[in-house]
């Protein structure tokens, strides 16, 4: 009796080591299959043009490989895995309350990576934050400011909030809003606003430049000349064009309408205005 | 043979120059001021743009001298320099689009040849290098495309659309392209603007002039169908020499599709 429950022990135990070293197994194709996913992703995200977002795509597909590699091997163990699930989902939540924006900045970077509306290297503005794209990762995107500083900003808020991509079309127009004063002949200084733009090499003959009058205010009429630029000559062009419009203006003796006050001194009444 | 008197007598601005040490030469062509200086270990090229054009011509060498701030100016370190330099001329390194100042229509059936001038580079080459390229005429920025999300950066340039018979006196710092345009749609083709893909096209020197390869642009019957545009590999004439290679290797597609954008 003692013989048969000795071999019955052995047997039991030779199974249980058994799974346990299959467990293992599936453990390790898990963990060698993860690590694939994480090196060959990324030249496979990078062909479908998504190499901006490797960072939050990659750790997700390699976590996802491994989590189902674990949830096999327990499975392989015999482990109900509804009532793992079960458990693992009173601690998720519990887990989830401490790090909802945690969790909410990873959906999200998943959300921005599936729109693809910047990449590294591409100059966007952030509510007041204007900068280069430095990195896209799980939990936020960092940008280098023109002044050169390091900002940091969850993806939450590029999810909710208006971004402006600064380097996605290969043109931009810059806008110079101008006051003429009143009586001043608006055909001449469309006419030199135009002649000017021809003369500037980085403005652009096409699309051509726009006049427009915005509206009238108490300095003068107020204007706008819209003019075109290469992107990457766009602040040369601005600067260029914004210094040629003042000289242009100066040289014509057109003047910048300046806030003028008229004091009027009334004597009180009775009293006679005094000489000098 | 000082430099000068050798340019005065073969009439050539450009080609291999000699320059000795603490010596400048100058150039002028177009609008283009160009001054290069050798000394013992650096090659100095100083350029600015002059108001008036001017044509090509190899002015001087002079002593080297200390130059004021209107000049732009870059220094090139060698070990050593040697006396021969190189001034060569070259096309635009990007499409020019070509505005004619009075449209030319091509009826139904007809054929034309237009010719069209564009703005030469010069090419720099000191120590068998090429260390700096200039316009001869700075040009202003154009965009060439169905929209501004998509087309490319371009020159803009205006320009006589001339016929081949009626070509007058021309810049020679210009280089002339001919362009054959044939019409087999029913209804007049009205070339307001030309795109002219000039660093796919090669160089030559003919006829005392500076040429490029021709295209030939014909438009099809059917409006549906692609204008089809080549390059002809053959000079622009007997006797033509040819002295630079394009720029950019040659592909149908890209410029087939410029030149669509000719009938929008």
């Amino acid at each position: 009796m003692e013989a048969l429950l000795a071999e019955l022990r052995a047997a039991v135990n030779a199974e249980l080591v058994w799974s346990l070293v299959q467990a293992l197994l599936i453990l390790l194709v898990g963990f060698v299959l993860s690590r694939i996913v994480r090196s060959r992703s990324a030249a496979v995200l990078q062909r479908l043009g998504l190499e901006t977002y490797s960072g939050i795509l990659v750790v997700s597909a390699s976590w996802l490989v491994l989590a189902i590699a674990v949830a096999a091997a327990l499975q392989h163990l015999g482990f109900d895995l509804s009532v793992i699930l079960g458990a693992a989902g009173v601690f998720s939540v519990a887990i989830g309350f401490a790090s909802q924006t945690s969790f909410s900045n990873v959906i999200s970077g998943l959300f921005l990576a599936m729109e693809r509306s910047f990449s590294v290297g591409d100059v966007i503005k952030v509510g007041t934050t204007m900068g280069e794209v430095l990195s896209v990762d799980l939990l936020s995107v960092k940008l280098r400011t023109f002044d050169n500083l390091y900002v940091r900003i969850p993806n939450e808020v590029l999810v909710k909030g208006e971004i402006t991509n600064l380097s996605r079309f290969p043109i931009r127009r810059a806008d110079f809003v101008l006051i003429v004063p009143y009586g001043e002949d608006l055909d001449r200084v469309r006419d030199l606003l135009m002649e000017l733009a021809m003369r500037e090499p980085l403005a652009m003959v096409e699309p051509k430049p726009v006049f427009q009058i915005l509206s009238t205010s108490e300095l003068g009429v107020q204007l706008q000349f819209s003019v075109w630029a290469a992107r990457e000559r766009f602040l040369d062009m601005k600067t260029a064009t914004q210094i040629g419009i003042r000289e242009a203006l100066d040289d014509a003796g057109i003047a910048h309408p300046l806030p003028r006050r008229v004091l009027v001194h009334e004597p009180p009444p009775g009293t006679e205005p005094t000489a000098g | 043979m000082i430099e000068e008197e050798r340019v005065a007598a073969t009439g050539d601005w450009w080609g291999d120059f000699t320059l000795e040490e603490e010596r400048s030469a100058l150039w002028r062509a177009g609008t283009l001021a160009l001054r290069v200086t050798r000394q013992q270990s650096e090659w100095r090229m100083a350029w600015r743009s002059e108001p008036d054009e001017a044509a090509p011509a190899m002015t001087a060498t002079v002593p080297a001298e200390d130059l004021d701030d209107t000049w732009e100016l870059r220094r090139y370190g060698f070990s050593t320099t040697t006396a021969v330099g190189r001034l060569v001329p070259a096309l635009s390194d990007r499409t020019i689009v070509s505005r004619p100042a009075i449209p030319v229509a091509v009826p139904p059936g007809q054929s034309i040849d237009l010719v069209v001038t564009t703005p030469l580079w010069l090419r720099a080459e000191c120590e068998g290098l090429a260390i700096n390229e200039l316009p001869t005429l700075r040009l202003s920025d154009t965009w060439f495309g169905a929209s501004t999300r998509e087309g490319q950066l371009c020159y803009a340039a205006r320009t006589h659309l001339r016929p081949a018979r009626e070509l007058g006196e021309v810049s020679g710092w210009r280089a002339l392209t001919t362009v054959r345009v044939i019409n087999r749609a029913a209804d007049t083709l009205v070339v307001e603007r030309l795109a002219l893909p000039v660093p796919r096209l090669a160089l030559y020197r003919h006829r005392d002039a500076f040429w490029t390869s021709t295209i030939t642009l014909e438009r099809p019957l059917e409006s549906s169908e692609e204008a089809q545009v080549t390059v002809d590999p053959a000079p622009p004439g007997p006797g033509a020499v040819r002295i630079g290679e394009p720029r950019e290797t040659a592909d149908e597609h890209p410029v087939s599709r410029v030149f669509n954008s000719l009938f929008g």
